[in-house]
Formats: structure tokens, sequence, C-alpha cells
């Protein structure tokens, strides 16, 4: 199922005990750019503390943005080579369609380097010949920081009008109803959600639905639509749901519907 | 405006950075020590703190411990050291970030930026309409 190109290195151990106190014991990282040895190491440095942690390493840039698409890790690191500005663009487009924690990772410890990486988007900056416990220190921070609740999410719902989604599970129910979505659409109905009252480009789905690699036309949005329509509108002829901004994208919301 | 609650018991370096912070559109209350930054605490809620390693009242460890008990704002720590592995115990107690010496003000800006970023991203709860 993997690329060709991409590598996975896994571990695992029984100190079962120890891992309840972590988060994410199962994080999966994508690290991008550098060698399988740095891979490695990042690895085996981090197992100390996620035993049952994964490592997805690619050297190439494309795949690693179509990988974080498709597998939504935990967290990415890039190695920041001899071309930084490189390192930057690239934050930029992961930026671009997804929030996932981001950490740089360089030889260097070049302070325009670090601030340019950090306000294209990057949430830090690691040096190579950083000790392991302060490796584990800073991911473990962000981590924290990233997913304060992350196995407690007792309220992760929308509600709007006869809609509602429960983002914990899937679920998807119209007038308390279930509804079944395709993966597809349920991407496209929380996108629409998470900017509820505001226009999203049909370009805007494209990207965090099919991610930055992905080249379609807006006719393909269109039969999506569509199909989600018939699936949570009264009347799919004449929605009110999902509304039109015409030649631009889609709204979500409720004609008057007031948010609380 | 964002609210930024800087700890620091040097009195140049608090008003450089004070005056830095709010050039840079932040909101700031300055704090002599650690006592007085958990009294702080009390009355507001910073949206970010940046406190000194070491101030007088509570070390630093102590002091993000007590801060993490009434508030869950990103913590930068502004270190005394050239070297980052001593802001390893600061980082597990609750910091964010830990920032060596000497400090690098653009840095600590990007920080600022990068952390409040993040944890607004974080804070996303749940909505209601209709």
């Amino acid at each position: 199922m993997w690329e060709p190109g991409a590598r996975r290195v896994s571990g695992e151990s029984d100190l079962a005990w120890f891992r309840l106190s972590l988060l994410c014991p199962t994080m999966k990282v994508f690290f991008i750019g550098g060698s399988d040895e740095v891979a490695g190491t990042i690895s085996l440095i981090l197992r100390v503390r996620w035993p049952e942690l994964s490592v997805t390493h690619t050297a190439n840039a494309r795949e690693g943005l179509e990988l974080i698409h498709r597998e939504q890790p935990d967290i990415v690191m890039l190695e920041s080579g001899e071309d930084p500005a490189s390192c930057c663009d690239l934050i930029g487009q992961i930026r671009g369609f997804s929030d996932v924690p981001l950490v740089v990772l360089s030889r260097r410890n070049d302070v325009v380097d670090k601030v340019r990486a950090l306000e294209m988007g990057a949430d830090d900056w690691l040096k190579l010949s950083s000790v392991p416990m302060e490796f584990i220190a800073k991911v473990n921070a962000l981590l924290r920081r990233c997913y304060p609740r992350r196995n407690d999410h007792p309220s992760a719902s929308f509600l709007s009008g006869r809609l509602s989604i429960d983002y914990r599970v899937h679920e998807v129910t119209v007038s308390g109803m279930p509804v079944k979505l395709t993966p597809i659409e349920y991407k496209i109905l929380c996108q629409l959600a998470r900017n509820e009252g505001s226009i999203v480009s049909c370009g805007d789905l494209l990207l965090t639905v099919w991610g930055p690699t992905y080249d379609a036309d807006r006719e393909f949005i269109k039969k999506y639509i569509h199909r989600l329509r018939s699936k949570i509108e009264e009347d799919p002829a004449n929605p009110k749901a999902i509304r039109n901004a015409r030649g631009v994208g889609y709204v979500l919301g409720y004609p008057g519907a007031a948010t609380v | 405006m964002q609210q930024i609650l800087l700890i620091h018991p040097d009195v140049a370096l608090r008003q450089e950075l004070t005056f830095v912070l709010r050039h840079s559109g932040f909101q700031v209350a300055a704090c002599v020590d650690g006592e007085g930054a958990v009294a702080e605490m009390y009355g507001s809620s910073p949206d970010l703190i940046v406190m000194a390693e070491e101030s007088r009242g509570l070390n630093g460890n102590e002091l993000c411990i007590r801060l993490r008990q009434v508030c869950q704002a990103p913590i930068i720590v502004l270190g005394q050291d050239h070297d980052e592995a001593d802001g390893i115990g600061l980082l597990e107690m609750g910091a964010d970030a830990y920032l060596t010496f000497p400090l690098n003000v653009r840095e600590l800006l990007a920080r600022v930026r990068s952390l409040l970023r993040r944890s607004g991203v974080g804070q996303e709860g749940p909505f209601l309409g209709g």
C-alpha cells in the first residue's frame, strides 16, 4: 500500500503500563527529506517514549505531500538541507491544506532560517545534534499543545438546523436519522461545516478533500455536491443546507440559522 | 488584541521586551516575579506567557507548575544558558518553548506567533446553529 520510495520503520514494545500515561502512544510520524539513517535514528529516539510509534520516510517532497494528505499523520518532520528556501516552500504547501504539527530538523542553527520556517507555519525547529531527551521533550511539548484532549473529545460535534455531525465517530444525522456518506462526501461536508456561513471555493474543496496533487475540474465537485444534497437535503432540487455561491463555490448553513 | 504576560526580574529587559511586544501588536502585562505572576493570573487570562527561567520567589520549574494549575496558555521560557538541553525539565513541567541566551527578539516574536496560531487551533470547540 506504500508508494515506491516510501519506507516504513516501525517498532513495538510491551511497555503497556508506560503507554497509558503518554500522549499519542501509537503516533504516526512522517519524515520528509534527509536520509534513511536519520529516519532510523529518529525512530529509535522517539520509541523510547512512544513505543508503538511508526516513522514513514520519504525523500521526495511531492510524495510527502500526498502521504500527509492521505494518511493524516500525527506529526510531520521536515529536514532542512542545503536549501532552506525549498523547505519553507514545502511548509507553505503543507499549511495550505493541513494543520498537522510540523517540526523542522536541521544540522544548522541559523536564526534567519529558523524564524522564516516558524513564520511559514512550522511549529518548532530542532537541531539534529540535539540530545535525545531534548528531542523527546520538544516533540512531547508540541503534541501536548496540539492534542490537548486527544482522548477526550466529549463535545466534538457540529449542529446546524436539521443537520448534525459527530466528528468522533464520523456520524452524520439529518433530523436525528443517520445518513450514510462516502468518505469523500464526509470530507466535503466537514470542510463546509468548518466554514459554516462562509463561501468555500471549489479550489479549496479540491485542495482539502482530494489533496494538493490531484488535478480535477470543478464539474467533479458538482457531482459530489449533487450526491451529498440528495442525502441531506429535504428537497435536493431546492437546497437549503448547502447553497450555491454562483461561480465561486458553496456555503453550508440554513438561511436565518443563528450560530450560538 | 492578544494578551501576553511577561515575567522577568531584569528591569531593562522587561522594559525592552514590553516595548517590542507592544509594537508588534500585543497587549502586555509585565511582572517582576513568579508570585506576582500567579496573582496576576487570577485577575486576567493571558493568551501567552513569556517568563524568565529564574525569577525571585519561585524557580522556573515551580512557576511552570503553578501557572499550569491555573491556565493552559502557551509558555515560552527565556533561558539563562546557551544550551537548549537545559530546557528539558521546563518543557516537561509544561513549558512550550525554551529560548537560549542571548535572546534573539526576532526568534521570540516568531515563536510567540507560532504558538498563538497553534493554541487557537487547539481550542476549537463545538458550535450550535439554527
